[in-house]
């Protein structure tokens, strides 16, 4: 039988890194059993994968089944972080039940799971770096408690009840920080998916590296007033993304070189975290007591809440940043490009 | 001759500035009684008001004022040749004396010089609205640019909070009368009418007048953030920044009356939240108790505004409109200062 892995994760958990490291891998994954069915380029892995959630079999899925027929038994992995959205949904369970019955595949679907205070909090980076928002963070985290969107064991439900695909919940935490595609190979039960794992070239780790990057809390302020800035000027509407990006790219630049941030940013305070675990604690705890018949297995970090008050920062800080905003600023109402070195 | 001294020797921000320039208006009305305000030691900055700041830095650093004009010895010259019921002498700076080891002693002997009577005003103001308003004038006058908490951790051990410590020298001192003056801030009670009052001064059917004080808003939420960014980013400008030198204090008139303009003084600022706030209650209310059984013989009762909600605001919660008023608030004032420097010192 042909067996179908599909990787997929929450939010914030090295899917696209994940995935271009699986990606890299292709010609020794092959030699070792595993097909990479789809292309290289993100949109055709997203698209595989919304082929086969859709109850669809993608044509190089097909090609792969035919060879099972003549005697191999090859395993088929794909992967898109747009899967764990999606497999929330029972009819979309369902349908990759069916697939599965009527195709005579073994599937598998290797989830990454991530404890949820660690994640808000990365998650919360992502969005102000990408100039998506400048809420605070607390207002960002009563919106995710509210929306119920990282709540584990109700988002899939479906998923643990379903008879004919396996799921296999991995970590964030036990995932190698350079080479995370190894453990989502480990927990596919891909034959051979170890012998490549030492390919550890110096890109992936970058990548790797770059994925678990968090601003400090200076920055984070920087871009929370950019943003606001533009706003108020209507810059984030008018302006490209990439110009967006690169009054960002700029700040980031400006933060490494004046060593703004040493501290990684934690913007939990202890009475926030408090309500925050108590609020995942009950399905964290059904979800692992389902999928790994143990414990939930993180325990929410706890660090200092680092202050995001400007005026609090030593005065150099404080009159780079505004200088530097108003910089970018200037350079994107007039329409020019923001240079991103100083 | 002078037959008794009054000093009202603050606290801080309890209608202070209202009450010296409440002096000053009503300097006639009180010559009529007898009153004497003396011009040794007063500030020249505030040439309409009787605030007598000298005498108290006088104490502070008393060789800077060995010879000055505005010292103890000139003021010795000045009262030698008047005849007056009560002199007063008025500065909240006399309080940063006393809150200093003997600085109480100091006082009450400078005092003493001049007049075998001594009494000592002192406005007494619960310290959770006290340390709330100091905070406000600190970032005004662009002193301070952290946050409240920081204030109230660093500050609450300070002498001039515990009124026991702060106070005892001067109400268990048997030779001069100590009259401890509840502060509530009131808009119904006239300040200076109190201190009179308490100082035995019989206003009779006299009316007091007040001059508008618009010059001594407190900053809200919004100005306090603005200030505090404002006083950061000018350190941050120039490295040598001193609140104290002229161009600052300059400035801090500037400021003041731009971010009165803007409507930043429009809201009243409070940094504590109940539990920060409760916290700090129970810090004082042993001492508080004490001393307001030693001097009005019952325990502590000016009510601590516990439940007072925050309304302390974060800048980056702010509104893109008002962030881009402050931004332009900053960026103009440092911008003046500059100015402001260098006509004050060219070189």
């Amino acid at each position: 039988m042909t067996q179908l892995v599909i990787h997929t994760g929450m939010p914030m958990t090295s899917a696209a890194v994940i995935r271009d490291q699986l990606a890299g891998w292709r010609e020794p994954l092959e030699r070792a059993g595993v097909e990479l069915v789809a292309k290289d380029a993100p949109k055709a892995w997203d698209r595989a994968v919304r082929q086969v959630l859709g109850g669809e079999v993608p044509p190089p899925l097909r090609r792969v089944m035919r060879r099972t027929q003549q005697g191999e038994a090859p395993t088929v992995l794909l992967s898109a972080e747009l899967a764990a959205r999606a497999l929330g949904s029972r009819p979309t369970v369902n349908a990759l039940r069916a697939l599965s019955r009527d195709s005579g595949l073994t599937t598998k679907v290797v989830l990454v799971v991530r404890e949820q205070l660690d994640l808000l909090n990365a998650l919360y980076c992502r969005r102000v770096m990408a100039l998506e928002t400048s809420i605070g963070f607390e207002s960002f985290v009563t919106d995710a408690l509210v929306s119920g969107r990282l709540e584990l064991d109700h988002h899939f439900t479906a998923l643990q009840d379903a008879s004919g695909v396996e799921l296999v919940a991995v970590p964030y935490s036990r995932l190698d920080h350079h080479l995370p595609a190894a453990a989502v190979l480990e927990a596919a039960g891909a034959a051979g998916g170890a012998a490549v794992t030492g390919a550890d070239a110096a890109a992936d780790v970058q990548a790797a590296a770059d994925d678990r990057w968090l601003p400090g809390p200076v920055l984070l302020t920087a871009t929370r007033l950019l943003h606001k800035r533009l706003t108020r000027l209507g810059a984030v509407r008018k302006r490209p993304a990439e110009e967006l990006g690169a009054a960002v790219a700029m700040l980031r630049h400006r933060a490494t070189d004046a060593a703004w941030n040493e501290v990684p940013f934690w913007g939990w305070s202890q009475d926030l975290a408090a309500t925050a675990e108590q609020h995942y604690r009950s399905g964290n705890d059904s979800f692992a007591a389902r999928v790994w018949a143990a414990p939930w297995p993180d325990v929410a970090p706890s660090r200092p809440q680092t202050r995001q008050d400007l005026a609090s920062e030593p005065p150099a800080v404080v009159s780079d940043v505004m200088t530097m905003i108003h910089r970018a600023v200037d350079e994107l109402t007039a329409g020019r490009a923001v240079a991103v070195t100083t | 001759m002078v037959e008794r001294i009054l000093i009202h020797a603050g606290a801080p921000k309890t209608a202070t500035t209202f009450i010296q320039r409440g002096l000053y208006s009503n300097r006639d009305l009180l010559a009529d009684l007898g009153v004497y305000l003396p011009m040794t030691g007063r500030l020249e900055l505030e040439p309409n008001a009787v605030c007598h700041h000298h005498l108290a830095w006088a104490l502070i650093s008393p060789r800077a004022y060995r010879r000055s004009p505005q010292g103890w010895s000139a003021l010795a010259d000045e009262l030698s040749s008047v005849d007056a019921r009560v002199v007063i002498l008025s500065s909240e700076a006399f309080s940063r004396v006393a809150s200093k080891d003997d600085g109480s002693q100091l006082v009450t002997n400078a005092a003493r010089e001049l007049s075998e009577s001594l009494t000592i005003a002192y406005f007494v103001r619960n310290q959770l609205s006290l340390m709330n308003s100091l905070y406000g004038q600190r970032v005004k006058s662009l002193r301070m640019v952290e946050g409240f908490d920081y204030h109230t951790d660093n500050y609450r051990s300070r002498r001039l909070f515990d009124y026991e410590a702060l106070l005892k020298p001067w109400y268990t001192d048997d030779s001069l009368r100590f009259e401890a003056v509840p502060f509530t801030g009131s808009r119904d009670v006239d300040p200076l009418a109190e201190l009179l009052t308490a100082a035995g001064i019989d206003l009779g059917d006299a009316v007091l007048e007040h001059e508008s004080d618009d010059v001594n808003s407190s900053l809200g939420p919004v100005g306090i953030e603005a200030a505090r960014l404002l006083g950061s980013y000018l350190r941050g400008m120039f490295p040598d920044f001193d609140s104290e030198e002229m161009a600052a204090k300059k400035l801090y008139r500037l400021s003041s009356s731009r971010a009165q303009s803007n409507g930043w003084c429009d809201e009243s600022f409070w940094g504590w939240t109940t539990s920060t706030a409760q916290e700090t209650v129970d810090y004082f209310s042993s001492a508080n108790d004490r001393f307001a059984r030693d001097v009005w013989g019952n325990d502590w009762s000016i009510p601590m505004p516990v439940d007072k909600e925050t309304s302390a605001v974060s800048l980056l919660d702010l509104e893109p409109s008002t962030l881009e008023r402050i931004q332009r608030y900053v960026f103009s004032l440092t911008h003046r200062f500059s100015g402001m420097r260098a006509e004050t010192d060219p070189s």
